[in-house]
């Protein structure tokens, strides 16, 4: 297990660094520096703007540059944010949190939610109930994330009924976190739905299930025990395979009701030129991502122990 | 899979797809005729009426077809001795169901150019990948997946801004839509170079190339055709990806700029005081409801062929 664990993460290192040099050459691609800006501003004296230039090598090729980046990186510096004038892994640390929690909560109440309502879509194949939440799932899918934050932003702020926005001390577990873990899990739960409704379907015609009946089980037992449980394998690798749809929809609900994770400290990177903020939010990302497939693989094993990986 | 099985051409069978296509075929209309079918121009501020809740037209006032605007170019219809606003106006007293048919030019451009760039750039690279042999497919491969194990909104935006952002508001679209598609391909490319690599094994490709068949009529008389409904089933995946990509540069500030319309920076301008927000809520419903339209329309139509295509 620990031999799988250590060649999947050595596996990760060169993808990691071809994301990080990609990210520098899109950002360095950029026209309009942060610095070209700072040269704009008549406020500003040329000798703070060179001063800077001088501190963080910007002046040099990129290459030194990105080289530099990395070096620093490697030990665990991810340089300095130019437009807040701090280190940027404080940044990211501070609104990972957020975003951790948001992305971690929505999980967990859209696979709930999403995979009791497949089972009792199940219960009731072919029926009224069946067909009415494969329309409402159909109509929910097509309703994007965006109009749900926004319809939710104004319905909160209208009502008064749920606390949203959020800065630096807001909790990581505030009352806030509730509007949009709801807009998130909207969006999630019909695709939890769909996984968990295909899954069971297909398993039930097989031989154990027809057993299980036939020895006279309730069918409470046999949805959860032969029909759930063969199919919770599937739901896992999907649940994995969706941090990136929801690191997707996080960034647009963050930016929307001033959740202060890591998708609205990326707009105010971009929208500021900031380049090692943004070159760390994108690296940050992409490691999520990458741990978020590997945490599934795994746990893939313990679900279905007939597929745990070679050597483990 | 049945060659050559693209049921638009021969009309589809399902409800779901029929009900999906006419709800795009309105979609492009609205977009392509937009200038026809809005009564005002989408910049044209009304001074008195901002703010003002949709209407109909009241007494002393008439609906005329086929008008003269300003300019000399040709409206469906418009107004005499009044000035009405079937949707409503914005912030700026502009008259909201002008923006969305003027916006909807923008979305079904994004949507067409962007799905024909993605799909045909996705298709060539993972048929590369499948038939070229091991170097390109590892090359090829290694590249989607660095792609792919980025968080995309992430990538795009940083992508977008990798460009100017105070140009002509026709290169802002098409910069927005470069954007979405070098995201987009690497999904694409990855389904068809796995297609293509199973018809390689088939007896046909054997068949012929035993019968001694150039590679190139191979591909062109036996892959390509075979591969021609998975393409199609792409289309369909990536329809949706481009209407709701590009509202989101938009809300973002870096597609469409104002003061050109496009349903993502309504939506923002509607956003921009949450607090009247419920008020003023034609501003936010309008362009809400067009783009849960047009996702709905290709959802359908996608849910609908999806079988017939891979059957």
């Amino acid at each position: 297990m620990v031999r799988v664990v250590l060649t999947r993460l050595l596996a990760l290192i060169p993808l990691l660094l071809g994301v990080s040099f990609v990210s520098f050459l899109l950002i360095h691609a950029a026209p309009g520096s942060f610095v070209d800006r700072l040269r704009l501003d008549p406020g500003i004296p040329p000798s703070t703007v060179e001063a800077l230039v001088n501190r963080f090598g910007l002046d040099r090729p990129w290459y030194q540059q990105y080289l530099s980046w990395l070096a620093g990186a490697l030990q665990g510096d991810l340089g300095m944010s130019l437009a807040y004038r701090r280190p940027v892994g404080e940044l990211l640390g501070e609104a990972v949190a957020y975003t951790l929690s948001l992305v971690v909560a929505g999980l967990i109440l859209a696979s709930l939610v999403g995979t009791a309502l497949g089972l009792l879509a199940v219960m009731r194949h072919g029926r009224m109930l069946d067909r009415l939440l494969g329309g409402l799932v159909l109509f929910a899918v097509s309703v994007p994330t965006l109009v749900v934050a926004l319809a939710g932003l104004g319905l909160a702020s209208a009502t008064g009924l749920l606390p949203f926005g959020g800065g630096s001390e807001t909790g990581v577990l505030d009352a806030r976190l509730v509007l949009p873990t709801l807009i998130l899990s909207i969006g999630m739960c019909p695709l939890f739905f769909l996984q968990a409704r295909g899954g069971v379907l297909e398993v039930l015609p097989a031989d154990f299930v027809r057993a299980a009946r036939s020895r006279g089980l309730s069918e409470a037992q046999i949805l959860l025990r032969h029909g759930l449980r063969p199919s919770l394998a599937p739901l896992v690798s999907f649940a994995g395979a969706s941090v990136t749809r929801m690191l997707n929809a996080a960034f647009v609900i963050e930016v929307v009701v001033g959740w202060p994770g890591l998708g609205r400290l990326a707009l105010q990177g971009l929208l500021a030129r900031d380049p090692f903020l943004v070159l760390g939010v994108l690296v940050l990302g992409s490691i999520l991502i990458l741990f978020a497939n590997l945490a599934s693989d795994l746990l893939l094993g313990v679900v279905d122990p007939r597929i745990r990986i070679e050597g483990a | 899979m049945r060659v050559g099985a693209i049921p638009i051409l021969g009309g589809p069978t399902d409800r779901r797809a029929r009900a999906g296509l006419v709800g795009l075929a309105f979609l492009a209309t609205t977009g392509v005729m937009a200038s026809f079918l809005a009564p005002y121009s989408p910049r044209t501020q009304d001074r008195e009426s901002f703010h003002r809740p949709p209407s109909l037209p009241g007494a002393g006032c008439s609906i005329r077809l086929l008008v003269e605007d300003e300019t000399g170019g040709k409206r469906l219809f418009g107004f005499t001795g009044c000035r009405v606003y079937l949707l409503g106006t914005d912030a700026l007293g502009r008259d909201v169901l002008s923006r969305i048919l003027y916006g909807a030019r923008v979305s079904v451009l994004s949507a067409f150019l962007g799905v024909i760039f993605a799909v045909s750039l996705g298709g060539l690279v993972g048929t590369a990948a499948a038939l070229g042999g091991a170097l390109w497919d590892w090359v090829l491969m290694r590249g989607t997946e660095l792609v792919m194990s980025l968080p995309a909104l992430y990538l795009i935006l940083a992508v977008r801004s990798a460009f100017p952002d105070d140009v002509e508001p026709a290169w802002s679209a098409l910069i927005s839509i470069a954007s979405l598609a070098f995201v987009g391909w690497c999904g694409v490319s990855r389904v068809v170079r796995a297609h293509v690599l199973s018809l390689r094994e088939r007896d046909f490709v054997t068949a012929a190339v035993a019968a001694g068949a150039s590679r190139w009529r191979i591909f062109f008389r036996h892959v390509l055709p075979n591969t021609l409904p998975l393409l199609w089933l792409q289309v369909g995946i990536m329809l949706p990806y481009f209407l709701i990509g590009e509202a989101t540069l938009s809300f973002l500030g870096l597609g469409v700029q104002e003061p050109n319309p496009s349903w993502g920076n309504m939506l923002a301008a509607a956003a921009q005081s949450y607090t009247s927000m419920m008020k003023h809520w034609w501003t936010l419903a309008v362009p809400a409801g067009a783009l849960t339209f047009s996702m709905l329309a290709a959802n359908l139509w996608i849910e609908g062929t999806r079988e017939s295509l891979l059957s």
